[in-house]
């Protein structure tokens, strides 16, 4: 039973069956250094981004719950605090997603020469 | 008469398009892979449009506008929080997702994890997840249809169930797609034009708007606390809201219909700028239908607000009783109905996935069916699903079940979310985490609901409508905890390595 439940694992999985060559691969590349490198730039993007984000956006029911007068007062013509400091969310999270999509970029590039590198060394075997 | 007729054969277009767009897709959809995630062929601007078509629900169109129309500012703060998770989506979820998986979310958990309990456990989670949408989506589609065109509630959910499950059985996902990008596109330009010609009305200038709110209504309805009284209730509304969106099944198998992870991360960017540009709109087309409209109409029409968006059209058309107020209602009524089906057509393949594909296949079958066998099964599956909707969708006539919306983006937030951040991230995360996390983040977010004031009223045991604040935390805390005091999977933490590897840069995943 345990051994029929270990072969679903790999074979239900995502995993094609007998794809234990780039099962060995992915490991190697798990272990080198470029990979750790990448991931490590990474993650320290966007874990800190998201959330200081997280964090930014529960600010708004708070402000919404607590001050109230500060919400409703009006800043430009009869536009209110509440209404402006709403729609800068809606830039905020653009603006994050086009400083994510230009960085990642060069996770792409990163991720491209780590999967060539590690083509070029499957060729020579 | 001529007007109804009008109405009738806007239904009739739609009805058609999109059957010939199922007829279209019927002809390519040869298997699993097309059937699951349209072959993944998508670009990642027609997936964009489509995560917006599969989001932006008949609550957020007519809901959210009403929501405005009566209250004010705290409608416009609650639209606020539906782009906000998409930051989430964007940064920790839709790349690695795409390149993890082949058709579920469970496929992700249990490339890593012990197979049989976490698709167990994730497809139970889908389901629920997907049922209380559906529900919702149901009931408010029975009665807005009912509303909009007067054929009796029943009629308009059988109407609506049978459309998708024909979407679903024939097209799949290639059909829910270009079903769900239509409907993106109507959905733009009937929010567009009726805010241009609000806009004509004031100026262009918002504050000329909010001057006449606070005129004719009171300066009330430009500050917090119409609709809100208890602000941790907003709190935990507005937690559940912000992480529930990368939890939600039906939002992120739409990653698996995109060929890359560059092109998931351009199908983001591109529902970013639709959703938030709706959602932005959406609360003119509310404060314009609260003052041009006046709230007392709108109540008379429906208590919940719904009929604000179609009550405005009709005013800005010329008012009742026009030709141009009645053709204009027309047309909001049946984008209203495009909205409906598309949102339940890519509920029901959510569903369908969770049952034919993990249940079916890798649990009961363990993998051992062949990819024919699968296609019948999913497709059957994709029949019962839609009949089951139906049936459920009759039953709760009449039962406000408004809640259930939030409650969807709850359990997501507190039993998918921990369960796939901490699978895409967390290399000591075991099976016993993920099962115990999935059940008792969803078994807490239920519970909180059903002893809260949604359910119980003014006797509630739980003062709360939102269960996040609790929840949440709840869910994250039991996977984290049970994983520190149960034993490392040894033997799948280089199933982790090469997860990974896959998440982060595409080697090795599904093409």
């Amino acid at each position: 039973m345990s051994e029929l439940i270990t072969e679903t694992a790999e074979g239900g999985g995502v995993v094609e069956r007998g794809s234990g060559l780039a099962d060995r691969r992915l490991a190697e590349i798990a272990r080198s250094d470029a990979f750790r490198a990448l991931t490590r730039r990474k993650m320290a993007f966007v874990w800190p981004v998201t959330v200081g984000f997280v964090a930014f956006y529960l600010i708004l029911p708070l402000l919404a719950g607590y001050a109230r007068p500060l919400m409703g007062t009006f800043v430009v013509g009869h536009v209110t605090f509440g209404y402006a400091y709403g729609l800068i969310y809606y830039g905020v999270a653009w603006a994050l997603a086009y400083v994510y999509v230009r960085t990642a970029r060069t996770f792409d590039r990163r991720a491209r020469e780590i999967a060539e590198h590690s083509e070029r060394l499957e060729r020579r075997r | 008469m001529g007007i109804q007729l009008f109405g009738i054969v806007l239904f009739l277009v739609i009805v058609f398009l999109t059957m010939y767009i199922t007829y279209w897709a019927a002809r390519r959809v040869k298997g699993t892979s097309e059937f699951y995630a349209a072959g993944r062929a998508l670009t990642g601007w027609q997936n964009g449009l489509a995560i917006a078509g599969d989001y932006l629900s008949a609550a957020s169109f007519l809901g959210i506008a009403g929501l405005v129309a009566l209250n004010g500012y705290d409608g416009f703060m609650y639209a606020v929080g539906w782009l906000m998770g998409y930051v989430v989506v964007l940064y920790l979820v839709a790349e690695p997702f795409r390149n993890s998986g082949k058709f579920t979310l469970a496929d992700v958990l249990s490339y890593r994890l012990q197979a049989v309990p976490t698709r167990l456990a994730a497809a139970v989670v889908t389901l629920t997840v997907s049922v209380f949408y559906m529900v919702a989506q149901m009931v408010g589609a029975g009665s807005i249809i009912q509303l909009l065109v007067g054929i009796p509630y029943e009629w308009a959910v059988v109407i609506i169930g049978v459309l998708m499950v024909v979407y679903v059985v024939f097209g799949g996902m290639l059909a829910t797609s270009w079903v769900q990008i239509v409907k993106a596109v109507l959905l733009m330009t009937g929010t567009i034009l009726i805010v241009f010609l609000v806009g004509l009305q004031f100026g262009f200038n918002p504050s000329n708007l909010f001057a006449a709110v606070a005129e004719r209504q009171g300066v009330e309805f430009l500050q917090p606390g119409k609709l809100y009284k208890n602000p941790i209730d907003l709190f935990s509304l507005g937690i559940a809201l912000i992480l529930g969106t990368a939890g939600l099944p039906h939002i992120l198998i739409r990653f698996y219909t995109v060929p890359t992870a560059q092109e998931a991360r351009k199908s983001v960017v591109w529902a970013m700028a639709l959703i938030g540009i709706f959602y932005l709109l959406i609360t003119f087309v509310g404060f314009g239908a609260m003052v041009l409209v006046g709230p007392e109409a709108i109540r008379a029409a429906d208590k919940g607000g719904n009929m604000a968006a179609p009550l405005l059209a009709e005013y800005l058309g010329g008012g009742p009783g026009t030709v141009g107020g009645e053709l204009f209602m027309a047309t909001i009524a049946a984008i209203s109905f495009a909205t409906i089906v598309a949102v339940v057509a890519g509920l029901v393949l959510a569903a369908s996935g969770a049952f034919a594909h993990d249940i079916y296949t890798n649990v009961i079958k363990r993998g051992q069916v062949d990819e024919k066998k699968q296609f019948v099964v999913a497709r059957y599956t994709a029949l019962t699903v839609g009949a089951v909707s139906i049936a459920i969708g009759i039953l709760a006539k009449g039962q406000n079940v408004a809640y259930l919306v939030a409650l969807a983006f709850a359990v997501a937030a507190s039993a998918n979310l921990p369960a796939i951040l901490f699978s895409l991230y967390w290399k000591r995360f075991n099976t016993a985490g993920a099962v115990t996390g999935m059940i008792v983040g969803a078994a807490t977010a239920v519970t909180l609901v059903m002893i809260g004031p949604s359910v119980m009223g003014k006797d509630a045991l739980f003062p709360l409508a939102n269960p996040g604040i609790v929840s949440v935390p709840v869910g994250f805390l039991t996977s984290f905890l049970v994983t520190l005091l149960t034993p490392a999977e040894k033997d799948k933490e280089a199933k982790f390595d090469e997860l990974y590897v896959r998440a982060n840069t595409g080697i090795g995943a599904e093409q």
